[in-house]
């Protein structure tokens, strides 16, 4: 149907189980812990560090929930003509999911965001995660569904 | 390759909405065939043997140049 970006559930099939990505997961834990230490290794008072601190490990355990590998509870995703599934780590079966508002495909960077039953998963998946066709796929279905 | 990545998606954000039904399953097609033939049709200049895929190949090839 002309006129309209969105595509029918049919076209652009994705199926995608990312490996571990320790690399990231090891870069992003640097950095956290970077921005962690930092406060005190410049002499912030302790009033302002803690919370800084506290921030900074929380966004560690955040990010790191969404880099494939055992941190993260999204095992697995699937779009096809009977939309969009997922897998989770706990759970053996797939589950109906759509994908969230927050879904977005850079060059070299896919944020991935599953919705299942209210509840958000999600992925950092860089180009190296996938396959080149399904990395293009994956980022074709985000582009059209924003 | 980034190269086709920029080639396809940059059709498909920009001629995606006006594009009818045919054209539109030759890029799901398109998207669905391996680098290298892709790399032979949209940069080494080539073209797949399917005139309606050639069409789509000709006109993402000329929105690069």
């Amino acid at each position: 149907m002309p006129g309209t970006r969105r595509l029918s559930m049919t076209s652009f099939a994705v199926a995608i189980e990312p490996a571990g990505q320790p690399r990231l997961a090891a870069m992003a834990f640097l950095a956290h812990v970077a921005a962690a230490v930092s406060p005190w290794l410049t002499g912030t008072a302790p009033l302002l560090a803690a919370p800084l601190s506290f921030l900074a490990i929380a966004g560690l355990l955040a990010t790191l929930g969404h880099v494939p590998g055992r941190h993260c509870r999204l095992l697995a995703l699937a779009i096809d003509g009977r939309g969009c599934r997922v897998r989770l780590a706990d759970r053996p079966r797939w589950l109906q999911a759509k994908l969230g508002a927050g879904a977005r495909a850079y060059a070299s960077l896919v944020v991935l965001e599953a919705v299942v039953a209210g509840r958000r998963f999600g992925w950092l998946l860089p180009r190296a995660a996938l396959p080149p066709d399904e990395f293009r796929r994956l980022k074709a279905r985000i582009r059209l569904s924003c | 390759m980034k190269e086709l990545d920029v080639l396809l998606l940059g059709w498909l954000e920009h001629r995606w909405a006006e594009a009818d039904e045919s054209r539109r399953r030759s890029f799901q097609w398109l998207l669905e065939q391996p680098d290298p033939d892709l790399a032979d049709w949209l940069i080494g200049g080539s073209r797949p043997p399917d005139a309606g895929h050639a069409a789509l190949v000709d006109d993402i090839v000329c929105r690069r140049d």
